[in-house]
């Protein structure tokens, strides 16, 4: 059983990733990019879309109860600990 | 269209004669992961809420499943944006006194290369197999004199106008040139 507050640690490693290579990116692409329209729009879409993806899926997870475990060798015990013992009771 | 004060290097009196980027099609692969990466999200959830509502009201399944399609959405975003980067900022300007070609690699590797029209010694195009034909896109090889390292276009539209362009560019400096450094000699043009 892995506890839930582990995968949400594991996704906020991979956005701070994803993140740190956004803004890689956007600043070669403004910084080489022809100062255009076209530039200045794909930039934006990119970000935009990102930030809503990050701020969309951060706004669930608010929602969710992180105390919880994941059973995940195990299809039957696929869930919480307390949805387990409920099932062998 | 492409300004010349953004020209590295600008040589007093020249002008653009072309700016050229990879055909569109070749943006054809992006486009489609584009669409894949936006349709598979939106009609895999709707299957779940409608087909599998009980994923959906699963308190540790379905924030699982949340976590692991943002990041795979946001990484094949990132890939996509990295695709569209490398297509965008290859570019390749001929001018009336010079070549530029401008190519990003990578986020960390860029190369510019210049090249003089008048030491140009041949130019040769390419256009290979059906979808080119169709398209008229191709390659365009530059070879200079004295210079094993070819000057390469990359499937730019119109490969056999433009190198017909860069001989006539490239013949018009060359005499110029020849006149320039007559003068400088001291002798008569």
């Amino acid at each position: 059983m892995i506890p839930m507050s582990f995968l949400l640690l594991a996704w906020l490693i991979f956005v701070a990733i994803f993140v740190l290579f956004a803004i890689l990116t956007i600043a070669v692409h403004i910084r080489f990019g022809i100062s255009n329209p076209i530039t200045t729009v794909s930039a934006g879409i990119f970000l935009t879309v990102s930030i809503l993806v990050i701020l969309a899926t951060g706004i669930y997870f608010l929602q969710v109860d992180w105390s919880k475990n994941v059973g995940l060798f195990n299809a039957n015990s696929f869930g919480t600990q307390q949805s387990v013992s409920e099932f062998e009771l | 269209m492409f300004d010349l004060q953004h020209l590295p290097n600008a040589v007093p009196g020249e002008k653009i004669v072309h700016f050229l980027r990879r055909h569109p099609i070749t943006l054809l692969p992006v486009a489609f992961g584009y669409l894949l990466v936006t349709l598979i999200p939106i009609f895999g959830f709707g299957y779940l809420f409608i087909y599998e509502p009980n994923i959906t009201h699963n308190p540790v399944f379905f924030p699982v499943i949340i976590l692991l399609s943002s990041v795979i959405f946001l990484f094949a975003w990132l890939i996509l944006f990295h695709m569209f980067m490398d297509y965008y900022l290859d570019i390749w300007v001929v001018t009336t006194r010079r070549i530029l070609s401008i190519e990003q690699t990578g986020l960390f590797n860029r190369i510019v290369s210049e090249l003089r029209l008048y030491r140009i010694q041949d130019v040769t195009a390419q256009i290979n197999g059906f979808l080119h034909t169709v398209l008229n896109f191709g390659f365009l090889e530059i070879q200079t004199a004295g210079e094993k390292t070819r000057f390469v276009f990359e499937e730019i539209p119109r490969p056999m106008t433009v190198s017909k362009s860069i001989l006539e560019l490239s013949e018009v400096d060359r005499r110029e040139h020849l006149d320039e450094s007559i003068e400088n000699l001291g002798g008569k043009p």
